[in-house]
């Protein structure tokens, strides 16, 4: 029944030399309509006659059942190979070579916690000299990139009584900010600091797909001053976007202005939803 | 350049050939199989089966015909290639070395190894052919025409070559010297104390005048054959296995790569086992082309100059067509000269 109600595919001869197909088909009980547009391009290929007579040979000896085309146990594709001809072919290859192991060292797979060169520490030829005197100095150069931070945990550290070594593994109670988790204090740091974001941040939905974190910043929310922090959530293998963002505002006034603005206002042909990153505690 | 590797034999190949038209491939190799293939997707049109020992050459007439093959069982083949089936056998008294259709097709030769109290020599035989069809048109003689027995004070024939028109016959010795004989008569003509060791390859160019030998002195040289003089002069660091002069392009490619006995001993990098291409003029090494890992043994290059195939001691034959930057290689002197000839033809049309 399904074949009968598909209609015979329409072809139309466009005035640019191309042509435009349209076909139906039924699949899975749904009738699909599917144009294509197609150009026609003849190729002329000049063959030696005995040459094209040779092609239809049927194949023999051990070869006798195979089927047509190249077989994969006999024939493969080799790897690509560059073939750079010219006089100076060994000059550009040796090149090449040191270039090659140049970048690979440039990535600094190994760095020296002492003197940050290309090497492991125990090897480091400072080890003896410079050592002992970053230590000293507080951090040195592999305790952090920045080096006021470095600077206040090493005060910090030293202060709790602990032996520092430059880029030494710092528990995260013992890093700075942190609160002893056995006081008062009810938060420990790292949702301290989360709330005290989540506070500022609303959570924008019905994004139109196509707006980017720099659309959001230029277009939308420009007129609320610093943001801080735009974060639209994607798809992780597509990196298609799922029409949601997370926006952090300067302060917590901001954002309720915002929320009141940004809730129910168009934007890109979509109708936004906008409400507090996390739903407010009570205090 | 993507290579295509052809995996048909399971042993070293011996000897790889194009045909006139460089469509088919004829490879031949230590397992006594022989096999041809399409040039154009590496797809193998049948195989070649009969021999009892190794192959050690094998080469296809001008029509794709027949291809003869020559092996170490003390025989030489002719087959029907469109078939696949054996024409005819000769029977010879020691193993064959190289076989060679010579220009018009209506003979060959054959080099045979001078072992067992025989002195070794270059035998030519002839096939009646149909001048319409080139089918043959009898059975074909089981006497040679005429044999080139290995004169006196030579070293043993390693390999032979045809020049144009069935005129001359080019034949390396094992000592190094090349002689030349005519190609009617088998009478010598002349001979030249060429390399310190044994000749590996003899290819013509592709017009039949002038050929290149390789060398395991790990030179190769260009010999003009009328007059028997060293034209170029390709110095390696490798012993050489075989050569070829490429049509379209004034290059030679050149095969070798450490004795097999070596080779477990060393690196595949060390062990050289790359097609160098030198310029033929200018004689400099202008590239290599890597991918075996083993000695080359043979390399043939299509008659129209796109593509070359290599034979190795791995037992694999590697198929590469040549990309754009082949053709477009060309000298600094060589650009200037066109462009002057170039603005000397616009001044005469002015």
């Amino acid at each position: 029944m399904s074949e009968v109600s598909v209609p015979a595919p329409v072809v139309v001869e466009n005035p640019d030399g191309t042509k435009t197909i349209v076909s139906f088909r039924m699949d899975n009980g749904k009738k699909y309509r599917v144009t294509q547009k197609v150009r026609e391009i003849k190729v002329t290929e000049k063959v030696n006659r005995s040459v094209a007579a040779r092609k239809h040979w049927r194949k023999f000896g051990a070869e006798q059942d195979s089927a047509p085309g190249p077989d994969y146990s006999t024939t493969q594709l080799g790897e690509e190979i560059v073939l750079r001809l010219g006089t100076q072919w060994r000059k550009i290859e040796e090149e090449e070579e040191l270039k090659a192991k140049e970048s690979k060292g440039g990535e600094k797979l190994i760095t020296c916690r002492i003197c940050g060169g290309n090497h492991y520490t125990m090897h480091c030829p400072f080890k003896d000299t410079m050592g002992d005197a970053s230590a000293a100095n507080g951090g040195g150069a592999g305790a952090g990139s920045d080096p006021a931070i470095s600077g206040e945990s090493n005060a910090d550290i030293v202060s709790g009584g602990v032996d520092d070594i430059a880029g030494k593994y710092v528990p995260p109670s013992r890093r700075i900010g942190a609160r002893d988790p056995s006081s008062n204090n009810n938060f420990d740091a790292y949702r301290d600091q989360r709330e005290r974001d989540d506070a500022k941040t609303l959570k924008i939905m019905q994004l139109n797909e196509n707006a980017d974190e720099n659309t959001l910043r230029y277009e939308l929310l420009f007129p609320f001053g610093r943001i801080p922090k735009v974060v639209v959530v994607r798809n992780r293998e597509t990196g298609r976007s799922r029409g949601i963002a997370y926006v952090t505002f300067e302060t917590e006034e901001i954002a309720e202005s915002a929320m009141n603005f940004l809730n129910g206002r168009g934007f890109m042909n979509l109708i936004l939803n906008a409400d507090w990153s996390k739903p407010k505690v009570p205090e | 350049m993507r290579p295509i590797l052809l995996k048909g034999h399971e042993r070293s190949l011996t000897q790889v050939k194009f045909n006139r038209e460089g469509d088919l491939i004829f490879s031949c190799a230590k397992d006594s199989v022989a096999s041809v293939w399409y040039a154009i997707n590496g797809e193998r049109l049948g195989t070649f089966e009969g021999h009892q020992g190794t192959i050690w050459s094998i080469d296809v007439d001008k029509f794709t015909k027949y291809t003869v093959t020559g092996s170490a069982d003390f025989s030489i083949k002719l087959w029907d290639i469109e078939t696949g089936q054996n024409v005819y056998t000769w029977k010879t008294k020691t193993p064959v070395r190289r076989v060679e259709f010579s220009p018009s097709g209506d003979k060959f030769l054959a080099v045979l190894d001078g072992v067992m109290g025989y002195p070794g020599s270059v035998t030519v035989y002839e096939l009646p052919r149909d001048a319409q069809t080139h089918q043959l048109s009898q059975e074909p003689s089981e006497e040679p025409l005429f044999n080139i027995m290995t004169q006196e004070g030579f070293d043993i024939a390693a390999v032979a070559a045809w020049s144009f028109l069935d005129q001359y016959i080019a034949v390396g010795h094992k000592d190094g010297r090349v002689s030349k004989y005519d190609g009617a008569t088998g009478e010598f003509i002349d001979a030249l104390e060429l390399h310190t060791q044994s000749v590996s390859d003899v290819q013509f160019s592709p017009d039949g005048t002038y050929f290149i030998t390789s060398s395991r002195d790990s030179d190769a040289k260009l010999v003009d054959i009328e007059t028997l003089e060293v034209l170029k002069t390709y110095e390696t660091d490798c012993p050489l296995n075989s050569a070829c002069i490429t049509p379209l392009k004034q290059f030679v490619i050149l095969g070798g790569g450490q004795d097999a006995k070596d080779v477990t001993t060393t690196s595949s990098r060390e062990g050289k086992f790359e097609a160098r291409l030198y310029h033929k003029i200018f004689q400099d090494e202008i590239g290599r082309v890597k991918g075996h890992f083993g000695p080359l043994n043979c390399v043939a290059v299509s008659p129209q100059g796109t593509s070359y195939a290599s034979g190795g001691e791995d037992g694999f034959v590697r198929l590469h067509h040549f990309d754009k930057s082949y053709f477009d290689f060309k000298y600094d002197v060589e650009k200037s000269f066109e462009a002057q000839k170039h603005m000397q033809e616009l001044e005469s049309n002015a």
